[in-house]
């Protein structure tokens, strides 16, 4: 009776005598009360709920994503933080203060969260602000899907994080091999959390994907052919496609691991026909493409940031395109490379090494392109140009040591080394997440109407430049020296110097977040000073910055025609004023309040599937299917802004009435 | 949006088939039939293969028709990589399994 009602659940569950994960827990809920009563003193809630978390407007969702993100970076910092503190102190007769269990779930945790709800809600978020405005679209292709995906990356989030406070985290990396990642190893609720957490997040992930391919390709502006779409959507283009292929296989894997450990199934248990290497195999077939998917939003970025910023139009754009399909088509013939070791034959890792290299050519034309882009342009040292180029020069080596990886025989040496982790992130940190943050910088004036402060962006860019280099190159080095990596303890003095200045690296990173976190108070309370009137605050190429800043809710009071690619400079170097055409209601998508509580079903759905609670499970499901039964009856999805506020709002938005844009801004 | 009838009825008839094709592999794994085993692998997999069809005729309203260009375009890619993930993983498990038992034999 008991277990019908509870489950596995057990108030042994809540880790009270482990005073670091409770003083964090302490910390957390604290702070949750303390933002939850502030919005309730000063009566925010009901907006709140109102015009964002209903909000079926992309921008918002897109906001809120980023947000997730930037919350979810702070604690997959956390995590780095420990790890290295640990590392910096753990060795011969010193146990550092981390146990190994505990320290092998924050690894865990580390890599699953960075990638799946940092990396991915990121990307996802500036994509959705800004496709719908490159595309000259009102909204995405079905805005309440993409509300639904949103709040499903949020249960997942929110599952990975309770795993803190009620039982614990998988403790089998963020890959989860098997036998490992099996019952009879690992029968506690970590992996159940990770299978889970990321099972609802990358069901939002692929809905998203669907979405985005679907409101590009139909809901381009009239006379947007292909070769005059903006690289940035050509990038997501790209991405939703990998998205599309590759995720649907992370969701077969993870159900499979589930019926194993749930079922009693066999499906990669290393007995009764099971075959534990299949598993590794489909973790990759996704897990390959997964790094791109995070890396060619990034490159899209840079491509914008690097054609604004040198005052030219991007070098090679038609090259750019061919890159990034022949990109997206090669990183399905790589995925061996993550497991040369495993035991298969030497023609078949030299195919798959062959393969890897390969992918450097067009990854080889894309740098030549940015730099090309520079040559002979009047670069401009703002915040998100010295991203790119801190990028640019970084990712060169990260690429370098990726091509000596990608020999087998180098491999078998380097394998689970502190090599690889030094190339990887040598990869997703100037790669993918610089690039984020010169999108963020690039694109908030579009969402806020203000800049942010660039004496605070520069600082914080030179302490994550430095930090990284201190941080990660060390790693290098104790590759070469024999270091595996998730070691919660060695015995070797030589390694310790080279993890002390990873350890100072890492100090300097979180200098560099606490800059971006006074960057971001300091810039709202210098709103006024830092504000945009004229739309386009960086004399941009393409259409989102045709529109004012902060961008209306339909965001194009007529929907423009487009007749070149750079449309949007086009049109400013002819000089001729945009024509004042009279302005018309706008139908929008009206708010649903489903998608959070459809989010909330399937945090329910995913603790109850954790914690064996099967009458909440089925109670969820049963939710779900209600949710969209009542949203398939509804017909009142959206309502009409009438004509007078879509013009009252155009004339007070462009706050200089007579000419759209700013005089002195037009000079080129 | 209205549904049309159509479309509905078309939905029915693919529920329906795509039904029939999971009770009949599941009958087949179960060992309901008396068939050898190769013959079952073959059939399951000729199962597999008229469902997906049966999915994207019905489910996702693939035909002939011009306007879906760009519908056959995005399908002949997914196909395209279904076969290179597919015979990938055929060729790297059955290498990988030929080398195992090689070292197993000698031992
Ligand atoms: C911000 C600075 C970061 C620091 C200081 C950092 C540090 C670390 C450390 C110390 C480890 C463990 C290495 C070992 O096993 O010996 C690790 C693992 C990992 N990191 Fe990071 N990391 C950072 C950012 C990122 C980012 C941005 C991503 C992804 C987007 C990422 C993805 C991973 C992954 C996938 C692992 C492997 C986890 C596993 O072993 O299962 N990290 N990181
Ligand atoms: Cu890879």
């Amino acid at each position: 009776m008991e277990t019908l009602i509870f489950g596995r659940l057990n108030y042994h569950d809540i880790p009270y005598d482990n005073p670091i994960i409770m003083a964090t827990l302490g910390g957390a809920i604290m702070l949750l009360l303390v933002v939850a009563f502030l919005v309730w003193y000063h009566g925010q809630w009901s907006y709140l709920w109102r015009e964002w978390f209903t909000s079926l407007d992309h921008k918002r969702i897109g906001t809120m994503y980023i947000v997730l993100s930037l919350i979810m970076l702070l604690r997959g910092f956390a995590d780095a933080l420990l790890m290295r503190t640990q590392q910096a102190l753990a060795e011969g007769g010193v146990a550092g203060y981390l146990p190994p269990e505990h320290y092998n779930q924050i690894f865990s945790a580390h890599g699953t969260i960075m990638i799946i709800f940092v990396a991915m809600p990121f990307f996802i978020g500036l994509m959705n602000i800004v496709v719908p405005l490159q595309i000259g679209a009102r909204d995405v292709a079905y805005p309440f899907l993409n509300s639904v995906s949103f709040w499903l990356t949020v249960a997942g989030a929110m599952l990975v994080m309770l795993s803190l406070g009620l039982g614990n985290f998988s403790h089998a990396g963020w890959s989860a091999y098997p036998p490992l990642s099996e019952k009879h190893y690992s029968p506690g609720p970590g992996v159940d959390y990770w299978i889970w957490g990321l099972q609802i997040g990358g069901v939002g992930t692929l809905m998203t994907g669907i979405n985005f391919f679907v409101t590009i390709w139909r809901l381009r502006a009239p006379g947007m052919t292909w070769m005059k779409l903006p690289i940035f959507s050509w990038t997501i283009l790209v991405t939703t496609l990998l998205i599309m292929l590759a995720f649907p296989v992370l969701t077969v894997l993870l159900a499979l691991l589930s019926l194993d450990r749930t079922l009693g199934l066999h499906f990669f248990t290393n007995h009764l026909g099971g075959n534990l290497m299949l598993f590794t195999n489909l973790f990759w077939i996704w897990g390959h493409p997964e790094v791109y998917i995070v890396i060619l939003p990034a490159f899209g970025i840079y491509s914008e940031v690097t054609a604004t910023f040198s005052r030219k139009p991007l070098f090679g754009y038609t090259s750019m395109v061919y890159a990034s399909l022949a990109i997206a088509t090669l990183s399905f013939v790589v995925w061996l490379h993550h497991f040369f070791t495993m035991g298969a034959g030497a023609n078949v890792n030299a195919f798959f090494g062959i393969a890897t290299m390969v992918i450097a050519v067009p990854t080889g034309v894309k740098v030549f392109n940015w730099i090309f882009t520079i040559y002979r342009g009047r670069l401009e040292f703002t915040t998100p140009i010295l991203w790119t180029l801190g990028f640019i020069v970084t990712f060169c080596i990260g690429g370098m040591t990726g091509v000596l990886l990608a020999v087998p025989g180098a491999d078998f040496q380097l394998h689970n080394s502190e090599f690889l982790i030094a190339h990887f992130h040598n990869m997703l940190i100037p790669g993918a997440l610089f690039g984020y943050f010169a999108g963020y910088a690039y694109w908030f004036p579009k969402i806020f109407g203000f800049r942010l402060n660039e004496t605070w962006g520069k600082r914080a860019f030179w302490l994550w430049l430095v930090g990284f280099y201190l941080a990660f190159m060390p790693l290098y080095a104790l590759g070469f020296m024999g270091m595996p990596r998730r070691l919660v303890h060695y015995d070797n003095p030589l390694w310790q110097p080279y993890l002390v200045t990873a350890l100072v690296g890492t100090l300097l990173i979180f200098a560099g977040i606490l800059c971006q976190i006074l960057q971001l108070t300091l810039s709202i309370q210098q709103r006024r000073l830092l504000q945009e009137n004229t739309g386009d605050p960086w004399n941009g190429r393409t259409l989102e910055w045709s529109i004012p800043c902060p961008a209306p809710a339909w965001n194009f009071a007529h929907l423009p025609t487009v007749h070149a690619r750079d449309d949007f400079h086009v049109t400013k170097q002819s000089g001729q004023a945009p024509p004042s055409l009279p302005y018309s209601a706008i139908l929008l998508p009206a708010a649903s309040g489903l998608g959070p509580i459809m989010g909330a079903l399937a945090f329910l759905l995913g603790f109850g599937l954790v914690w064996y609670l099967w009458w909440m499970a089925a109670v969820a499901l049963a939710g779900l299917v209600l949710c969209l039964l009542v949203r398939s009856l509804d017909d009142e999805t959206e309502f009409l802004i009438p004509a007078t506020t879509v013009e009252a709002t155009e004339r007070a938005l462009r706050r200089i009435a007579s000419s759209p844009y700013n005089a002195s801004q037009v000079s080129q | 949006m209205k549904i049309h009838h159509s479309s509905l009825s078309k939905t029915f008839t693919g529920f329906v088939l795509s039904l029939i094709l999971t009770l009949g592999a599941f009958s087949i794994a179960r060992g309901w039939t008396d068939l050898a085993s190769t013959m079952r692998h073959v059939l399951l997999v000729l199962l597999a293969l008229i469902q997906i069809l049966v999915q994207l005729r019905y489910f996702l309203h693939l035909d002939g028709s011009p306007d879906q260009r760009w519908k056959r375009w995005t399908l002949w890619y997914t196909v395209l990589i279904a076969l290179l993930l597919l015979g990938g993983t055929l060729w790297i498990m059955h290498n990988a399994q030929m080398h195992m038992m090689a070292g197993m034999e000698s031992s």
